[in-house]
């Protein structure tokens, strides 16, 4: 009830302070933000989403996946990711398999989405030095990615063309055709084909909305609950309605 | 102590009279302090999006900005496209909704900051997103309830359904008319960012507030409730 009576001075004041309190959000927040879907390629069956805040020259990568290959030889699938930079800024059909295989090895993919820029390493270099270094992939079927470094120049710069692709690595060697399964890596020969081809490919564009965290907290909790000051006086008009039984009792004894 | 016989039959009637009365009186503060207090309505499970329906349109980009940076992919947009101009208004008939719009930016953290708990707090634009009418996901948030107000400015969004109209009005002095596609509520704790503020192909409008059984402990509610809107077309304000 008192809730009621407050509700009426406050609105106007409420909005006037609301609105100065609540700073201009672009200002603070970085310089620019992408998003991507992964979608499966050849036939992974993965998915997953990525999206990348860059403010300065530092890169804060979120990714989630899942649906990959779980294991490799026993081990969690190691699945190297990469950001692809320099070429259309696509992800490449069927028709990039050129030898036929059934296999978009990563070498046929990148007259689509061009060399690799930046290691999505999951702890030391980012560069594509470490392209291919197995023991700083993402591990297994499922797994999500966060990590802040420092963001390279050609990277930076294919981001801003619309030209930067993420590259998910990595199939189960089982849903290959035995020619394919036999084949080796096109990057590291001592790898078999499946180790290193595109399992999922995202291209990255500006995003439409600064994409915040999670969810939102619009909700006080006033509704859906008893009310106890209500509850009381119900309690305390049956205590009366009691009192009055007993006075009656008593009127009529007499009587 | 003795009481006339007439007076003792008249006490009775008044004490019959009286315990009639506090129980009818009680029952009825004690029902409505049960029930007389709902909990917000939800969308059915079934309200799922609807992808819209309209035909695809390419938009010639208009000359005018060029302080917009350029995306080289172009994407095929499909339905009508305002220029950019921040929100002043929403009005919904068919949940009685009529408010201005304040401003909303992110807190520390990463969320979406919300208006005032305290306070009878009006529905807030995110500055993030889009601006109602432009293409991408517009965001508009509000409460569902507060300790102070009782039922807020979004306690009915669960009510609404798909064709349901919304009305924003913007600083350009125009109206944007947006139409529902599809109601959803989602687990806070998974949350899928991609849906609600990712980008589209078309000038869309996400309305958000709270959702679910109020967990007295936390004081907060579970789950978000998220109406997935587009526009439909604009009129002068």
């Amino acid at each position: 009830m008192n809730k009621r009576s407050a509700v009426f001075f406050v609105p106007a004041l409420a909005l006037g302070v609301a609105v100065i309190t609540s700073g201009p959000a672009f200002a603070a927040t970085g310089d620019a933000s992408y998003q991507g879907t992964l979608n499966a390629i050849n036939g992974s069956n993965g998915s997953g989403t990525v999206s990348i805040q860059v403010s300065g020259d530092q890169a804060t990568v979120t990714q989630t996946v899942s649906g990959l290959a779980e294991t490799f030889d026993g081990a969690p699938y190691p699945h190297v990711q990469h950001i692809h930079i320099g070429a259309k800024g696509e992800c490449p059909t069927t028709a990039a398999d050129t030898n036929g295989d059934g296999v978009v090895s990563t070498t046929e993919g990148q007259p689509s989405y061009g060399e690799i820029g930046t290691t999505l390493s999951t702890s030391g270099d980012t560069s594509p030095a470490a392209g291919t270094d197995l023991t700083v992939a993402g591990m297994g079927a499922n797994f999500t990615y966060d990590r802040t470094f420092t963001l390279d120049a050609a990277t930076a710069a294919s981001l801003e063309a619309g030209t930067a692709v993420v590259v998910v690595h990595g199939l189960d060697p089982a849903t290959l055709t035995k020619a394919a399964q036999d084949a080796p890596s096109d990057l590291v020969p001592s790898l078999p084909l499946a180790a290193t081809s595109p399992a999922l490919c995202g291209a990255l564009s500006v995003s439409q909305a600064n994409m915040p965290e999670g969810g939102v907290q619009t909700g006080g909790g006033s509704t859906g609950v008893a009310d106890i000051g209500l509850l009381a006086l119900g309690a305390g008009l049956l205590a009366a309605a009691g009192g009055a039984v007993v006075i009656r009792r008593r009127l009529a004894v007499r009587g | 102590m003795i009481i006339p016989a007439k007076k003792r039959r008249r006490g009775r009637r008044v004490a019959t009279a009286a315990a009639v009365l506090f129980v009818a009186a009680g029952c009825a503060a004690i029902g409505f302090a049960l029930w007389g207090n709902p909990s917000p309505p939800r969308p059915p499970a079934s309200a799922a999006v609807a992808a819209p329906t309209q035909e695809p349109v390419f938009v010639v980009p208009s000359p005018a900005p060029s302080s917009v940076p350029p995306t080289p992919p172009v994407a095929p947009v499909v339905g009508p496209i305002l220029t950019a101009s921040e929100p002043t208004q929403i009005n919904i008939p068919a949940i009685e909704v009529d408010s201005v719009l304040m401003q909303l930016g992110l807190n520390p953290d990463g969320t979406l900051q919300t208006p005032s708990l305290d306070e009878a707090s009006p529905a807030g634009w995110y500055t993030g997103s889009p601006t109602p009418g432009a293409i991408g996901p517009s965001v508009i948030l509000g409460h569902v309830d507060s300790r102070v107000q009782g039922r807020a400015v979004f306690y009915r969004l669960g009510e609404m359904r798909p064709g349901d109209e919304i009305l924003v009005t913007r600083t350009d002095a125009t109206v944007a008319k947006f139409v529902v596609d599809g109601v959803e509520e989602y687990s806070k704790d998974n949350f899928p960012q991609f849906t609600v503020y990712g980008n589209t192909d078309h000038a869309g409008l996400r309305l958000i507030t709270c959702g679910g059984e109020f967990n007295e402990t936390t004081r907060t509610y579970p789950d978000n409730v998220v109406v997935y809107a587009s526009l439909v077309s604009s009129h002068a304000a």
